[in-house]
């Protein structure tokens, strides 16, 4: 019978696996992204623990004076650390609003090198909406539709734009060439022009002759 | 105490092991860039899972 058997042991003793949990919550907590990066096993584990924790912090919010007082205690002998305990009730309970559990994230991230365990991150869910900015934590189907045919409208955008951009060129090579045309044109015509006036010279001068010849 | 009465046969200790098979992991391709990555896993490529980013990759 598997009475009394969920969770994980993590290959350590019951002691040193509560310490375990300890200290990667406080860790989480504590973190500046609000993120740890573990093994998923132990993230998995986590997850439950630390939701605890905060469910009890958010419930702490609506208490009055000893009742709330009560709550920090508890929490307390579970993780030693003063300053996450402070950030979980002061910071971290009011930010999550009324979200009725489901406060963390664990995202798998495949096999590390060295002992070829599978890596996980977990993270609490507000704090990685606010990091991503333009993401909302929970995207709908219509706003990543709405994402994708405005991808197709710049894409559409980009090309017609190129095309513009190379009729442009074209127009300007055009000019390019019918600018050398002229001027090549007009060099022959002056040219034509020397010739003909050289030719002129010429038949002057042999008419000159025939009339000293008369002479 | 019990013993096995014959030494199995490296025929019978053989044909037991052709069920024994590596399994290839499940694999899927990533919405955002296309490659290939572990299914219900961010892309190692460019660090997206869900639409979202995830991490960040040297790739990316
Ligand atoms: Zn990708």
């Amino acid at each position: 019978m598997r009475h009394l058997n969920s969770g994980r042991k993590l290959n350590r003793t019951a002691s040193h696996r509560r310490a375990l949990m300890s200290n990667m919550a406080t860790s989480l907590i504590i973190s500046d992204e609000k993120r740890i990066k573990t093994t998923e096993a132990k993230a998995k584990e986590l997850r439950p623990y630390v939701e605890k924790l905060i469910s009890r912090a958010c419930k702490a919010q609506q208490m009055e004076g000893p009742a709330g007082l009560h709550a920090r205690r508890v929490v307390a002998r579970l993780i030693k650390s003063k300053q996450a305990v402070q950030e979980l009730f002061d910071a971290i309970a009011p930010a999550m609003g009324d979200r009725p559990g489901g406060y963390t994230r664990v995202v798998k991230l495949g096999t590390r090198r060295g002992d070829g365990a599978r890596t996980a991150i977990i993270e609490l869910v507000d704090f990685a909406a606010e990091r991503d900015g333009a993401y909302s934590s929970g995207r709908s189907k219509k706003s990543r539709q709405a994402a994708e045919e405005s991808m197709i409208e710049q894409t559409i955008g980009s090309a017609v734009e190129a095309m513009e951009n190379a009729g442009d060129a074209v127009e300007e090579a055009v000019e390019d060439i019918t600018d050398t045309v002229e001027e090549v044109v007009e060099e022959v015509a002056e040219k034509v022009d020397e010739v003909v006036s050289d030719n002129d010279e010429s038949n002057e001068e042999s008419t000159d002759d025939s009339e000293e010849d008369k002479k | 105490m019990a013993h096995p009465k014959r030494k199995i046969s490296k025929s019978r200790r053989d044909k037991r092991r052709t069920h024994y098979k590596a399994v290839a992991p499940t694999t899927a391709s990533c919405p955002n860039c296309n490659s290939v990555k572990l299914a219900h896993a961010a892309c190692p490529e460019c660090g997206y899972y869900n639409g979202r980013k995830v991490v960040e990759t040297f790739a990316a």
